[in-house]
């Protein structure tokens, strides 16, 4: 398979259905280590980040665990691709910018990511469709495990596995679930609740984490908490979160459809024909539009013809390298809107509302 | 007695107090400021710091301690031994330098920690060991040789109550604060003979 093939690939663990994935699309969990004493990445000189490289490289060489895992290198990928990993959620915006020495394993179920000297010398996450929190952790613990054995994890008596940043520092595990809530967005009472879970300690983010907007209403929450909590207690107070809020999000879609049919009707009628007839259109409209469909899925509105998983696949294949890359060529910006337009009515072709 | 309670980490009234449960029978109750409560937890932050002249206080305070913590001789505040990072440079980005940063900015590190994560440890059950902190403890201070019960030098006792504050040892900092208090009168009342 040829490099291009395999980073287009890249996406397809979030093919399918998962659990409650009418609104929590993904459910991922990752861990920053580091090495002992060698700087972390953001002090490091580049002798060092390669001192750093070839020990991991070594060390995953050595394991059965990572034996049909890809080894890519970052500078050997093109921005392009390296946005389209980033879209498909297998690595961060900070690894996106690209860099020397920094290589990055996928599994060839492509669920689980290894960044090497990102913020951190390590950083290794399990991601999966729906909601399905402790199976990421538990291959995460299984990964984390594996190269704990085989190399040595900073660690402090006091403050837990050592990383860059202290707001990671402790069980350096960051879980995340990815829903989407048209539904309250609605009805206004985002503000409220993001508000609100802070006080569990956790955090709301946008759609690609740190710095990113809550474009398509996709809200991206994470704990904030990792010093003083053990992963299960993290694991235990995100779950009970994410179930309260799936359980608004469906009130709220409930609500609106019972007390303005007809709004609801009408909103998503305007949206599909949109959708269907735009010649021009921008990712940020796109998703604007994709996100009220789900309201008339829901419903029963397009029977078996629209699914819930077509619609989130929808979702990222409108972005801008997904979108480039079918074409296997950068689009200038002026011709991507229109490109858009086309896959959407390629797709939506034979969908109507009933 | 009527006087107002006081902050525990400044001389302004206390505002807000928070109970803590630290081992499984010790309930510490916390008395603080506006400022200070607003440092020790992001939730109950009414007004947030996006003001340049807080955060400059903020900074100034973080090295004022720091400069108590190493009496003052190191510009910067300490430095990690490993790779060279000086505590200011820290206080910047907020990123550390290296593994060994955290053993060697340890106590300074703690009211940040504190602010993030509403913890200075990963185990909350944790207990600072006795060579690290002969203070620590009373129990401790009575098992340790006569000369390490009391120390003299007011410099050293300035330095111990930096530390208690930043461990919210708060009993043991009222005691030190008192000492120094005792050592700065007697030694202006023998100045002045």
């Amino acid at each position: 398979m040829s490099l291009e093939d395999f980073i287009k690939s890249c996406d397809r663990w979030a093919g399918g259905d998962g659990p409650k994935n009418n609104s929590i699309i993904s459910s991922r969990a990752r861990y920053a280590r580091n090495l002992e004493h060698i700087p972390f990445a953001p002090r490091a000189r580049t002798e060092q980040l390669r001192a750093v490289l070839e020990r991991i490289d070594e060390a995953i060489s050595k394991s059965p665990y990572f034996e049909n895992f890809k080894r890519l290198t970052v500078s050997d990928i093109n921005s392009l691709q390296r946005c389209y990993l980033k879209e498909s959620h297998l690595i961060s915006s900070e690894l996106e910018q690209g860099g020397e020495h920094r290589v990055l394993y996928i599994s060839p179920d492509y669920r689980i990511s290894i960044m090497i000297n990102e913020e951190d010398h390590l950083r290794m996450q399990c991601i999966d469709v729906g909601f399905q929190v402790p199976k990421v952790l538990a291959i995460l613990d299984e990964v984390e495990a594996e190269l704990g054995r085989l190399l040595n994890f900073a660690k402090h008596e006091r403050f837990g596995y050592l990383t860059a940043c202290p707001t990671n520092t402790g069980n350096g595990l960051r879980i995340s679930v990815m829903l989407h809530m048209p539904g309250l967005v609605l009805i206004n009472k985002i503000e409220e609740i993001t508000k609100s879970i802070a006080q569990y300690g956790l955090t709301v983010r946008g759609i690609y984490g740190e710095n990113s907007e809550h474009t398509g209403d996709f809200f991206q929450i994470s704990n904030e908490v990792t010093l003083g909590q053990s992963g299960s207690q993290t694991r235990e107070t995100l779950e009970s979160v994410a179930e309260q809020l799936l359980e608004r999000e469906i009130k709220a879609r409930n609500a609106l459809f019972e007390q303005k049919p007809l709004i609801v009707r009408d909103l998503v009628a305007r949206a599909l024909a949109i959708l269907k007839n735009a010649s021009i259109i921008d990712s940020t409209e796109a998703m604007t539009h994709l996100s009220k469909i789900r309201l008339g899925i829901d419903r029963g509105w397009f029977e078996k013809e629209l699914m819930h998983s077509d619609l989130s696949r929808l979702m990222v294949l409108v972005q801008p390298a997904h979108l480039q890359c079918e074409d296997g060529n950068s689009i200038p910006p002026e011709r991507r809107d229109n490109r858009r337009a086309e896959i959407l009515q390629n797709h939506l072709r034979d969908i109507s509302l009933n | 007695m009527s006087e107002t309670a006081k902050c525990m980490k400044c001389e302004k009234p206390a505002t807000t107090k928070i109970t803590k449960v630290t081992d499984y029978d010790k309930v510490m109750e916390i008395l603080l400021c506006d400022e200070h409560a607003q440092e020790y937890r992001p939730y109950l932050r009414k007004v947030q710091p996006g003001n340049l002249v807080d955060l400059l206080q903020q900074l100034f305070k973080q090295e004022k301690v720091a400069k108590a913590i190493t009496g003052g001789k190191t510009p910067g505040g300490p430095t990690c031994s490993n790779c060279g990072l000086t505590f200011s440079e820290y206080r910047k980005t907020l990123i550390l330098g290296c593994s060994d940063c955290y053993s060697n900015f340890e106590k300074l590190l703690l009211p940040d920690l504190r602010r993030m994560h509403g913890a200075t440890s990963h185990d909350p059950l944790y207990k600072i060991p006795v060579e690290k902190y002969p203070l620590a403890d009373e129990q401790h201070q009575a098992m340790l040789p006569e000369e390490h019960a009391v120390s003299d030098n007011i410099d050293t006792l300035k330095q111990r109550l930096q530390e208690a504050i930043l461990e919210e040892n708060f009993d043991i900092a009222a005691k030190l604060r008192d000492e120094v208090k005792t050592l700065a009168e007697d030694s202006e009342s023998q100045s002045a003979d």
